[in-house]
């Protein structure tokens, strides 16, 4: 009876769709209230300021003013609005659509398990029975109740591999899936899922050579372009803005066995606590069967490979360190992610195993050993199921839950804010200036949150300023001035923004438009060349895609189809009238160059020279106002070890020594980014508390691997400086009560 | 087909009208009163997160906001109120220019966003 009801598509939607709602149960029965959690407060107001922006303004929503000043709404790698789920957002509301992207999104990774094991060689049986264990994985339970839902992109990583093994033989339609399954991830924000997607598909392509199967070459080809193509429209913001403010990794990830093994099978006590990669011991243990058959070595070489990521640097050698170090992999923080793709591999190698099983016991000279695997393998899943759906449970039980914010409709105002209850602020019509994210925001120190009015003539005599429409992503005005003038905005700057009068400036950080003397009625609107240019390439890209499809074309012709698009992008970017990005030339507190020639007065020579070709060249403690000034300058070689930071000490007397590591030379270079031959002022403010003055404070600085192994870095020539425990006493400073 | 189209319905309709919790009317009476009560502790909770981040600016305004987050959100459960309405209360503080506990404007700027290196 299982055979038949796996054969019928209706009985298997219905099956899916059951076990989703099953498992969106525990979030959908609280849909009505919000998740306190700070960082769900964050992504909550990203995807309710693009619901607003929409829905009250009727304006795409390019620009965030409710969040730290104002910023790029696609560009923020963590808003999730650019995906199909939105119209679940606009339709039902932020907070109720949240459980319902949930539903569709668990739905989606359990019938793309099944296309992809299907497409393995799985019977119909074995797929259905086998597709839910990736479906009710643990990051899908556990992602809502932290807020992060853009894990739940994850949903599309099985579509991936299958529409990229499909295009491998030349079907059309495999770049179609493959190109939209990549663009919707990509539009659903996160920095995890699109590279390890990536990784996947690599990982695929080698099985697929292994295995001596033939890879159409142009198809896979056609498929890249076209999927970078159709990704542009939020590829291109996002870098623009990680170029801007760069996401800065520090420690190394360590995920030993018993970590992988907690995560993959249940975290202790079990039962009672949530685990965030959640497959259960009896569906590993069905997968395991797969490997009875020697085909599929392919199988355990993947699982290997995954796991060996994901331990990240608790592997030595380590994987993953190499993956780091690749461009757009530097991105990544934690190891452990890798543990979705080795679920997905395990979900795959249940489906082959109960394939092969039913096989068996159809075999007229059957194995002895037949009927207990078929038996096992169907009690495994039989318990893995239910251990899995009760996850949902314990996870969205850990949710701290209260009112969905109140809306208030009033003119907009910058507040103070506070980014640990955002969404406080922007439906209650109020930016919030106090700002945390994972990159860093280029945000301006001049932004008020006491401001009468949202925008002022910087010479304040020089006219009269009437606001005429505030909205997110315009801003129009009458000004009467009587000579030339600044209109400043209490936003923060971005190079996306045009004005129709004037010439748009960075003051200080903040939007400001060169207005001449005279009467205008202006408009500023955010209108960034990187969504308008990556919006166009996607568009081209979408109908590059179906024309493939519709008709045969010759190989310059396809080659043409899937260059075009990225060639317009390209064209757009060069013709774009844009000013540049704003050259990084960062400056001391004192407004002095970070990277000098020579030690800058009022220095003390040091040259001490550290392991890992660096030299501390030169140090100064000073005491100023309030605070105490450690300025301490480097100098590296060309056999840097990249994976330096800096630890500096602090000791007030006897008194418990204050720390102030850091991984950047004034929070702007590492140290292997500094030029050969320059220096690299390294410049700390450090407040005095009240408890630690009335003090002698000596300054220690060394150097760690805070990249690497956590180890001190030796010194090894310490030219007379006074040293120990491989750090450098750079000064000291009486402090006065 | 039908059945799983059917089961999509009652899921939308599960989450249309799971209720919301009941949400407190915004305070009333003298929020001057209840502004000065907010922000009582300010002095305090910044000398704390200069001493728990003396080298960072950034974090100090941050561990600031997480100890007004906190206060707010016990004064809320207190008055029978939410964090969000009480959080809105010092906002229309600030703006009104009301001082803080010593006398003293407290601070409407920001310190521009600087991350601490992600672990």
């Amino acid at each position: 009876m299982l055979v038949r009801l796996s054969r019928d598509r209706n009985a298997r939607w219905l099956f899916f769709t059951a076990i989703a709602a099953l498992a969106a149960l525990p979030y959908l029965r609280t849909a009505g209230a919000f998740n306190e959690f700070r960082d769900a407060q964050v992504m909550w107001l990203y995807e309710d300021s693009a619901r607003r922006s929409v829905l009250d303004f009727a304006q795409f929503p390019l620009w965030n003013p409710d969040y730290c000043g104002g910023l790029p709404a696609l560009g923020t790698p963590q808003s999730r609005f650019a995906a199909p789920t939105f119209l679940l957002t606009l339709l039902f509301g932020t907070t109720r659509a949240e459980p319902l992207t949930l539903f569709a999104m668990v739905l989606l990774a359990i019938f793309g398990t099944w296309k992809l094991a299907r497409d393995h060689g799985a019977s119909q049986l074995g797929a259905t029975l086998a597709a839910p264990l990736f479906g009710l994985m643990g990051t899908f339970a556990c992602a809502p109740f932290l807020g992060w839902l853009a894990f739940l992109g994850f949903a599309l990583l099985p579509w991936v591999l299958y529409g990229l093994r499909r295009a491998a033989r030349g079907d059309a339609r495999g770049v179609a899936i493959v190109a939209l399954s990549t663009a919707f991830i990509v539009g659903f924000g996160g920095t995890y899922v699109a590279p390890i997607s990536l990784v996947a598909c690599v990982l695929e392509l080698l099985v697929l050579v292994a295995r001596r199967k033939r890879l159409d070459l142009k198809t896979l080809t056609f498929a890249t372009l076209i999927t970078v193509g159709l990704s542009a429209f939020r590829l291109w913001p996002v870098w623009e803005e990680l170029q801007r403010g760069p996401r800065v990794i520090s420690g190394m990830s360590n995920y030993g066995v018993q970590a992988i093994g907690g995560s993959l099978f249940g975290a202790h006590p079990l039962w009672t606590t949530e685990s965030w990669y959640l497959v259960t011991i009896p569906a590993v243990v069905v997968a395991a069967f797969a490997l009875l058959r020697r085909r599929a070595w392919w199988l355990g070489g993947t699982l290997a490979i995954w796991l060996w990521l994901a331990a990240g640097n608790a592997a030595n050698p380590s994987l993953y360190a190499a993956l780091r170090s690749l461009p757009v992999f530097s991105l990544l923080r934690a190891s452990d992610r890798f543990l979705v793709p080795a679920v997905l591999t395990l979900a795959l190698g249940a489906a082959l195993a109960i394939t092969d099983a039913a096989a068996r016991l159809r075999l007229t000279r059957r194995p002895r050993l037949a009927r207990p695997l078929w038996g096992l393998s169907l009690l495994g899943l039989a318990l893995a199921l239910p251990w899995q759906l009760h996850n949902f449970d314990l996870a969205a039980s850990k949710r701290s839950l209260t009112a969905p914010p109140r809306e208030i409709a009033r003119p907009f105002h910058q507040a103070r804010g506070n980014r640990w209850a955002a969404a406080s602020f922007g439906p209650a019509s109020r930016g919030s200036l106090a700002c945390w994210e994972a990159y860093g925001v280029p945000q301006s120190a001049k932004l008020r949150a006491d401001a009468a009015h949202e925008a002022w003539l910087s010479d304040p005599q020089a006219g009269a300023l009437e606001e005429r429409r505030w909205s997110p992503q315009s801003l129009s005005f009458h000004v009467k001035a009587d000579r030339p003038t600044r209109l400043v905005v209490n936003q923060n700057y971005h190079r996306g923004w045009k004005s129709d009068v004037g010439e748009v400036r960075n003051e200080e950080g903040l939007l400001a438009v060169e207005l001449p003397a005279g009467e205008h009625e202006l408009t500023l609107r955010f209108l960034p060349t990187s969504a308008l240019g990556g919006l166009a390439t996607s568009i081209l890209a979408l109908v590059a895609a179906l024309a493939w499809t519709r008709r045969a074309w010759t190989l310059p012709q396809r080659l043409g189809l899937a260059c075009a698009p990225l060639l317009m992008g390209a064209l757009i970017a060069v013709t774009s009238s844009e000013p540049p990005a704003p050259s990084a030339t960062p400056l001391s507190p004192e407004g002095e160059p970070l990277l000098v020639d020579a030690p800058p007065p009022g220095t003390t020579t040091q040259k001490v020279r550290f392991a890992g070709d660096v030299v501390l060249e030169a140090s100064s403690v000073t005491l100023k106002d309030d605070h105490v000034r450690v300025e301490v300058d480097w100098s590296r070689g060309s056999a840097i070890n990249p994976r330096l930071g800096f630890f500096v000490h602090i000791e007030p007397g006897t008194l418990k020594r204050i720390t102030a590591d850091h991984l950047q030379v004034s929070d702007t270079y590492f140290l292997e980014q500094l030029p050969i031959g320059k220096l690299g002022r390294d410049v700390m403010t450090i407040d005095i508390p009240a408890e630690k003055r009335g003090q002698q404070w000596n300054v220690w600085v060394g150097l760690w691997e805070m990249r690497g192994n956590g180890d001190r870095v030796p010194i090894v020539d310490a030219n007379g400086a006074k040293v120990g425990d491989n750090r450098v006493l750079v000064g000291s400073v009486d402090v006065q009560p | 087909m039908r059945a799983a189209f059917a089961l999509v319905v009652v899921v939308i309709a599960i989450a249309a009208l799971a209720p919301a919790p009941a949400r407190p009317a915004p305070p009333s009476g003298d929020r001057r009163a209840l502004f000065d009560e907010l922000v009582r502790e300010e002095p305090s909770a910044r000398r704390k997160a200069i001493e728990d981040w003396p080298h960072h600016r950034w974090s100090q305004q941050d561990a600031f906001g997480a100890l007004e987050r906190d206060r707010a959100a016990r004064l809320a459960r207190e008055k029978g109120s939410t964090t969000q309405d009480l959080l809105l209360v010092i906002d229309e503080g600030l703006r009104a220019g009301w001082p803080g506990p010593d006398g003293r404007p407290l601070d409407v700027t920001t310190v521009p966003l600087k991350p601490r290196p992600m672990d």
